[in-house]
């Protein structure tokens, strides 16, 4: 609230948006002060009704979900009958739940998995593609296209890839001699994991690429130059100059990486559907079944809460992580 | 792979920089951009290549897509997998119809609601503005796959699950953080005198915000439209939660249905064909709106 007042003293003064170098007195001569009142208060109730429909939105797509997926996780609730509140069963339940802990425990094994995995392939790209030669436009295109594409099209794609028997992989390793064209690459966990990572590697290792591309041409020329000088060949200069240099970005991908591979669903869903046994099932993908296949929406809010905490935890990592590596640079 | 080949600044140029021999430098600076563009042109094919080959089995008939790929088969071409019928008697086309209508719905709402939110918290603040511009990046920390079961009872209370409007307004929402974000900073560059001189001239609101603003902040909200456009129409789980009919499913979920129906054998060139309308359009717009695309991604880092 304390904010509410802070900005409510000069609604739409001008010069409280400008950053003021210092705060000194100056007499109100050439604003007469009535007038620009008036103004402030038209402004100021402008800006409420510009805002009011993206408020709307997140009100009732965004703060009533919210409210409500904490009042479902304390109720029984079917999709179809009477909700029951039963207090904390639902969280009770889930210490129980070998499942759910199970699938939070393959997240993170598969966010271990995917995120040195981009960091490190990332970077090679943006080396790559950061300097001025002919044609680097046209790399760095291709090798960011895949990044716009859905999630659900290129799984579907590589659905049809790596089916057995008929699947372009299988009859390019058989014609390699690698395996006999009928290998199943979803029924066993290791290579159904591969497939994914291989997948979502493919997919947005342009993102990381783009963001490390950009940070290395932030680094100023005169710095390689006084390194060459003082005849740091060409790792010197990367591991003494660039990686310090663009630790901000290093941050950046690295928690854009994990907070997207703690989502994981749609290319487990498509392609590997949570198995072998469980075997490569997310969070959210065990949500998505406990909600929509079992119609537990109750416990299903439960187990959202305990992802949701995780979430605002990394968010706030995220955002202390980017402010705090721009203060130390 | 070769050194920097950047200018060196003119102070330093007289310098004696690597005594090397000219010859043997030169000779090694040339394989290694040999080098460079046989790798780069290996990954270009690597990165391609699941598109391409999508796209060349989606154009083969029923004969060759429920057996191994050979180089005869590959040759013969078919649009058949994009004229039959997918499922239950409902067209790809009809599909993608779906996608489009929620994708420009979805940008259209987002590219609307975020200029004028983006302007309101930028030049107009109001008391408790704070506060609102915290209310509308929350949905940014805890996204929509953190409260499925309850976005899904919302939306059954207001009668907007099952719809396309419903799923809008639900992409618009999880939107909204990112692209109120870049205008509030594309309104916040546009340099304050500007806009005081229109004031003085005296222009109403509106006329400032549609007349000067909206046209300064343009790239802002190409970039907006952009990421909204192809997120909606990429997007899967909340389609798949939100949307039970087959006639108004979006591509992705029609897809999902396609794979998922054990019974009789998947149709493999038609999930190719799916597959392949369901990348064209954003690898068009991308290909085109490059850089209002780079752009979005860079600013997101910035902030």
């Amino acid at each position: 609230m304390g904010r509410r007042e802070e900005s409510g003293q000069q609604p739409g003064d001008p010069a409280a948006a400008r950053p003021a170098p210092a705060r000194r007195w100056r007499p109100r001569l050439t604003r007469p002060r009535r007038s620009t009142g008036v103004l402030a208060r038209r402004r100021a109730r402008t800006g409420m009704l510009l805002t009011a429909p993206a408020f709307a939105l997140v009100a009732v797509f965004f703060l009533l979900p919210l409210g409500l997926v904490v009042y479902m996780s304390v109720h029984n609730w079917p999709l179809f009958g009477q909700t029951r509140f039963i207090g904390l069963a639902n969280y009770r339940e889930m210490l129980h739940d070998g499942t759910f802990g199970h699938s939070l425990l393959f997240t993170a094994k598969y966010t271990a998995i995917v995120t040195p995995v981009q960091i490190v392939l990332g970077y090679l790209l943006a080396v790559m593609v950061r300097r001025k030669l002919r044609g680097v436009g046209f790399f760095r295109t291709v090798y960011f296209m895949p990044v716009v594409v859905g999630f659900a099209a290129s799984a579907y794609a590589v659905l049809v890839m790596i089916t057995p028997g008929i699947g372009v992989v299988d009859t390019i390793l058989k014609a390699l001699g690698l395996d006999n064209g009928q290998t199943n690459w979803v029924t066993s966990p290791g290579l159904a994991l591969l497939v994914v990572i291989v997948l979502i590697t493919w997919k947005t290792v342009g993102i990381a690429m783009i963001l490390f591309m950009a940070g290395m041409q932030a680094v100023p020329e005169e710095l390689y130059e006084a390194a060459k000088v003082d005849g740091a060949g060409w790792w010197a200069r990367e591991f003494h100059v660039t990686l310090p240099l663009i630790r901000r970005t290093m941050a950046l991908v690295l928690v854009l990486t994990v907070a997207g591979s703690v989502l994981a669903f749609d290319q487990f869903f498509i392609l590997t559907q949570g198995g072998p046994d469980n075997a490569t099932l997310t969070a959210v993908l065990w949500i998505y079944t406990t909600a929509f296949l079992q119609y537990r929406f109750g416990y299903a809010a439960a187990l959202s809460i305990v992802l949701l905490i995780l979430l605002v935890i990394l968010s706030a990592v995220q955002i202390r992580a980017l402010r705090g590596g721009g203060e130390t640079d | 792979m070769a050194s920097q080949s950047a200018p060196s600044s003119p102070a330093l140029v007289a310098l004696p920089v690597r005594p090397a021999p000219a010859a043997r430098s030169r000779g090694w600076r040339r394989a290694g951009r040999v080098a460079y563009y046989v790798v780069a042109i290996a990954l270009a094919l690597v990165f391609l290549f699941p598109f391409a080959w999508a796209l060349i089995r989606s154009l083969q008939g029923p004969a060759a897509e429920g057996s191994p790929p050979t180089l005869g088969s590959l040759v013969h071409l078919t649009l058949q997998n994009y004229t039959g019928l997918l499922g239950s008697g409902t067209t790809l086309w009809h599909y993608a119809g779906n996608s489009l209508i929620v994708a420009v719905g979805t940008a259209l709402l987002t590219g609307v609601v975020a200029t004028l939110a983006g302007y309101g918290l930028s030049r107009l603040r109001f008391p408790g503005s704070g506060i609102v511009f915290v209310v509308i990046l929350a949905p940014f920390m805890v996204p929509f796959q953190a409260m499925l079961t309850a976005l899904f009872t919302v939306l059954v209370w207001l009668h907007l699950n099952n719809t396309l409007p419903g799923l809008i307004g639900v992409y618009a929402t999880f939107q909204l953080p990112f692209c109120v974000f870049i205008m509030r900073n594309s309104f916040s560059a546009v340099p304050k005198e500007i806009e005081d001189a229109a004031l003085v001239d005296g222009a109403s609101t509106g006329s400032i915000l549609g007349r000067v603003m909206i046209p300064l902040a343009r790239p802002g909200i190409v970039t907006v439209i952009l990421f909204a456009f192809v997120f909606a129409w990429n997007e899967f789980l909340a389609a798949l939660m939100l949307l039970t009919s087959d006639t108004r499913m979006t591509l992705p979920v029609a897809l999902n249905n396609l794979a998922s129906a054990a019974y009789g054998r998947v149709n493999f060139g038609s999930l190719d064909a799916g597959a392949v309308v369901a990348m064209v359009p954003c690898l068009l717009v991308f290909l085109v709106l490059q850089r209002a695309y780079v752009r979005g991604i860079t600013a997101g880092a910035v902030k």
